[in-house]
């Protein structure tokens, strides 16, 4: 910046400036101020005129170089301000991620829960109702039997097949209990698996946010599953998938009161 | 890509009554008949040395197995609200249905500890207890599953959501949907019982009546259909070599083709007349003119221009394009309804 320049802009501030004792500050309660030295202001201002020069690559009459040097500085301004709110609103996505973090530890605490009492479960063996078919058939064909007058050999044939038949029917039943309740531990195992999964990301997120950032210091956005906000058809898609949600929401009630 | 979504695979799913599709998010892309055989006995379960056998293997060796297309119009057969079928087979269909689902989802060769989430394309019209049945014979295989329209899939993987009209031919149903930019209702879909299926046995018939003595199974009907399905007046000539009493024999069945593939036009052109005209009036030329074909039975040659030919002349107009491929545009479009789904909303289903 020329020496001519810089002194009318020195003397500019000047006078816009309102001059203040140390002392009459203190009393109106400052104990900091902010201090920008002139040489700051004329850095920012060159800052301002270089890259409008540069930008626009070609000379300028006086008003046109006051309006894009003003631009350029308000640009400037505008873009800090726009790192502040972007800093503000990682502070917020901080917040969400902590809420999230004690989401899921309930949700592991509760799945873990309902595994634990899946897994105390014992298959049943048939029991009762096997035992007590196997008896009311026995009995009915020794009657039957006896009434035709058939010998005890085959009453106790007879007998020995219809045993034979039950016991296989228990123990297909048995099996089809356990490979049922095997599947809904599995299933439960994978759900923990990746709340798991899904805490240590939440957890790794939030150690990367626990600084607070500076203007220097933005990370990315994660990206996401889901339709892309870029997507020109985004709001009519997601109206779509939440119907298309509610529907099998609804089916699930429905086949689960069956 | 987080690990959440690198643990996670789409499926999407097209549950046909002929054949089963499947697209994942893993890049696989399979397609198997929807049939499941079961050793008929102790010989045969020795000779195949497996308790179940799928697709292919199921036409190959189905002399030695119960076999079961557990699917009927699109649905697990016995499974709707007003069927006389007894309970067994019933449960005998629910069975097949289960294991048809869990193999088309091993085929997407999903990583052991990985979590499936599924959405699985139903007829437009399947009733209540159908989709209940669907979403039961796959919630024991999969960890998160969605039921949608299949049309719907359709428009839905070639994004688009509004002013067209979607036909659908699989071998149990042709579905249709008219797509306005929000959630299709029951009265923007329409199923028809006459598809693939039909024409197979319009053709056997015609053939029959046709070449009296000629002998043919469903899979020889089948086969010549998938070759050399056509529409077309300029067709080549189709000839097939058939057992006659006994001996093979040469016999032309251009015409019974040619007919038995037009006779599914008609009944579509009926059925969009009804989804156009009870449309927006404002709309309705738009929607003539945006006519996608797809499903398997959309791969007879000419179809597509026989239908905007019958359209000109029934409804005053109409243009039918062909989709991409269209054996898989169901479950394209299933995958993409998966993939696009918040992750929220998977976990509120698992």
């Amino acid at each position: 910046m020329s020496r001519s320049l810089a002194r009318n802009i020195y003397h500019l501030m000047r006078t816009a400036s309102r001059r203040t004792t140390v002392e009459s500050l203190k009393k109106d309660g400052r104990k900091h101020v902010s201090v920008l030295k002139f040489r700051d202001i004329e850095q920012l201002i060159s800052q301002a005129v270089e890259n409008t020069l540069r930008r626009r690559g070609m000379a300028l009459n006086g008003h046109e170089l006051h309006e894009e040097v003003k631009l350029e500085f308000l640009a400037l301004m505008h873009e800090r301000d726009t790192l502040q709110a972007t800093v503000n609103e990682l502070v917020n996505e901080k917040q969400a991620l902590e809420d999230n973090k004690i989401r899921l530890d309930k949700a592991l605490v509760a799945t873990a829960d309902q595994y634990e009492q899946e897994r105390s479960v014992e298959v049943s063996e048939g029991g009762a109702e096997f035992d007590s078919l196997s008896s009311k058939l026995e009995t009915s064909l020794r009657e039957l039997l006896s009434k035709a007058d058939r010998g005890s050999a085959l009453s106790d044939r007879a007998i020995g097949l219809v045993t034979q038949a039950i016991a296989e029917q228990r123990e297909m039943a048995v099996e089809k209990s356990r490979v049922t309740h095997e599947a809904r531990l599995q299933k439960l195992q994978r759900r923990m698996h990746r709340l798991k999964r899904k805490l240590q990301e939440t957890e790794d997120m939030l150690q990367r946010a626990q600084f607070e950032p500076t203007l220097s210091e933005i990370p990315g956005q994660p990206v996401r599953a889901g339709v892309r906000t870029a997507d020109p058809a985004y709001q009519t898609k997601k109206e779509l998938l939440s119907e298309i949600f509610k529907l099998n929401v609804e089916l699930r009630e429905i086949l689960n009161k069956d | 890509m987080t690990n959440e979504e690198k643990d996670t695979i789409y499926i999407g799913m097209d549950l046909g009554t002929s054949r089963t599709a499947i697209a994942a998010s893993n890049g696989v892309r399979e397609c198997v008949p929807s049939l499941i055989g079961y050793p008929k006995d102790v010989v045969s379960h020795k000779l195949l040395k497996r308790d179940v056998l799928y697709g292919d293997d199921v036409i190959k060796h189905r002399l030695s197995l119960n076999v079961y297309r557990p699917l009927e119009h699109g649905c697990i057969k016995g499974t709707g609200d007003h069927v006389d079928i007894d309970d067994a087979a019933v449960e005998a269909n629910m069975d097949a249905a289960h294991a048809l689902v869990k193999h088309a989802i091993e085929l997407a060769r999903p990583p052991a500890d990985a979590l499936v989430h599924c959405v699985i394309g139903a007829p437009a019209e399947a009733e209540m207890n159908n989709k209940k049945a669907l979403l039961k014979a796959a919630q024991e295989v999969i960890d998160s599953v969605m039921i949608c329209s299949e049309p719907f899939a359709v428009a839905y993987g070639m994004d688009v959501l509004t002013d067209a009209l979607v036909i659908d031919i699989g071998a149990g149903t042709t579905d249709m949907c008219r797509m306005h930019g929000t959630m299709p209702a029951a009265e923007d879909q329409s199923t028809l019982g006459h598809a693939g299926d039909a024409i197979d046995i319009l053709l056997a018939k015609l053939i029959r009546k046709a070449h009296p003595g000629i002998d043919f199974s469903d899979q020889m009907l089948t086969l010549a259909k998938e070759q050399f399905a056509t529409v077309l007046a300029s067709a080549d000539p189709i000839k097939v070599t058939w057992p006659k009493k006994g001996k093979p024999t040469e016999i032309d069945i251009t015409d019974q083709m040619r007919e038995a593939c037009h006779s599914v036009v008609p009944p579509i052109v009926d059925s969009l007349a009804g989804l156009v005209a009870s449309f927006d009036p404002e709309f309705q030329a738009v929607l003539r003119s945006n006519v996608l074909l797809g499903g398997g039975g959309s791969q007879i040659r000419g179809l597509a221009g026989a239908i905007s030919a019958y359209m000109d002349e029934h409804l005053g107009g109409g243009n039918v394009t062909q989709v991409d491929e269209v054996v898989y545009a169901g479950a394209n479009g299933a995958l993409k309804i998966a993939q696009d789904m918040p992750p929220e909303y998977w976990e509120q289903l698992s």
